[in-house]
């Protein structure tokens, strides 16, 4: 249920980016969410439509692209996608030693605004 | 129509309060961790018993998140410790902004140690830093060992995960080492303690964690 949370800030973020660039309202918010977020994308999007309603971002499309796990490797230098995005081991050499680089975020890339 | 690009952090607001908050700890040397499990795990139990062992060495206060009710609040009350409940009303996390809204119901030049117990659940807790030290993470003998796996990314975050009820072991299909293999498998930093809060087998290894992490922030603030 934290995307009900999530979707309130998207809202927010795109209702203040449209009314610096004097635009009346959104029509697309692109959005970038890392796999081990844990959102659940259809729930993200009907809290979206829900909760922006009365908002110069009601009616707008969300497109959200699943950003996928990668990480670094500090025992043998290796960068990649761990075999099992929720199993953090190194795709090289196994080692768990390992950074995530890619996959926690939560991004509101751009708005498409009118 | 036109696109403006943004690249906007949606959890930007409440990673600055959760930076405040981690400031405001830093500057009275108070040790605050985040009490993460699901519904159910023990964690008020444990806190119970872990006031009962250490506050006569240690200031403390609580922040009691859940949905609903106060039922949590008035266990902690029962042992006059400074406790402030905060009902998220449906929500299924706490929040750094409701974390810092509540910490004028405590004297923070009196407290070493300042537990926020989080709301029963074992996904959306860990997307929200709180300001906290450290996420110390609760799993159950009854739960099963396979819930690391299932429920992977709150293992990833934890400092520590006490595997509570393990008076309850002769009565589950629990595998200790299984489970503690899937938690390293997750997170090969975070120890693993098994302890009964309501026998106290395994508690001292947990007082004594809880003791130096404290003893840590106050001997950098001395």
């Amino acid at each position: 249920m934290h995307e009900v949370a999530l979707a309130a800030n998207i809202i927010e973020i795109a209702a203040a980016a449209a009314r610096k660039a004097g635009a009346e309202r959104v029509t697309v918010v692109k959005l970038k969410v890392g796999k081990l977020t844990c959102t659940d994308a259809e729930s993200l999007e009907f809290a979206f439509e829900v909760s922006s309603a009365g908002t110069r971002v009601q009616g707008a499309d969300l497109m959200v692209e699943t950003v996928p796990v990668t990480v670094s490797c500090s025992s043998c230098g290796e960068s990649g996608a761990p075999e099992d995005p929720f199993l953090l081991l190194c795709p090289r050499c196994c080692s768990p030693n390992v950074t995530v680089v890619t996959g926690r975020e939560i991004v509101v890339t751009s708005i498409e605004a009118e | 129509m036109h696109e403006i690009s943004l690249n906007a952090n949606v959890l930007e607001a409440n990673q600055a309060l959760a930076l405040e908050n981690r400031e405001i700890f830093g500057t009275k040397g108070i040790y605050v961790f985040n009490l993460m499990s699901a519904p159910g795990a023990g964690k008020t139990t444990l806190l119970e018993r872990t006031l009962g062992a250490l506050r006569s060495k240690f200031r403390f206060a609580v922040i009691e998140g859940d949905v609903q009710s106060d039922f949590d609040a008035k266990r902690i009350q029962k042992l006059s410790v400074p406790v402030v409940q905060i009902n998220t009303g449906g929500a299924c996390h706490l929040d750094a902004r409701q974390v810092h809204n509540h910490l004028m119901h405590f004297d923070l030049d009196a407290l070493d140690c300042l537990i926020i117990e989080n709301v029963g659940n074992l996904v959306c807790p860990a997307e929200f830093d709180l300001g906290e030290q450290d996420k110390v993470m609760l799993l159950s003998v009854t739960e099963g060992d396979d819930k690391p796996r299932k429920y992977p990314v709150m293992f990833h975050v934890a400092k520590l995960v006490l595997l509570t009820k393990t008076d309850l072991l002769p009565h589950v299909d629990f595998d200790v080492p299984a489970a503690c293999r899937a938690i390293a498998g997750l997170n090969l930093d975070a120890p693993v303690l098994p302890l009964s809060a309501r026998t106290g087998e395994g508690f001292d290894r947990w007082t004594e964690w809880l003791s130096n992490r404290i003893g840590k922030v106050r001997a950098l603030n001395a």
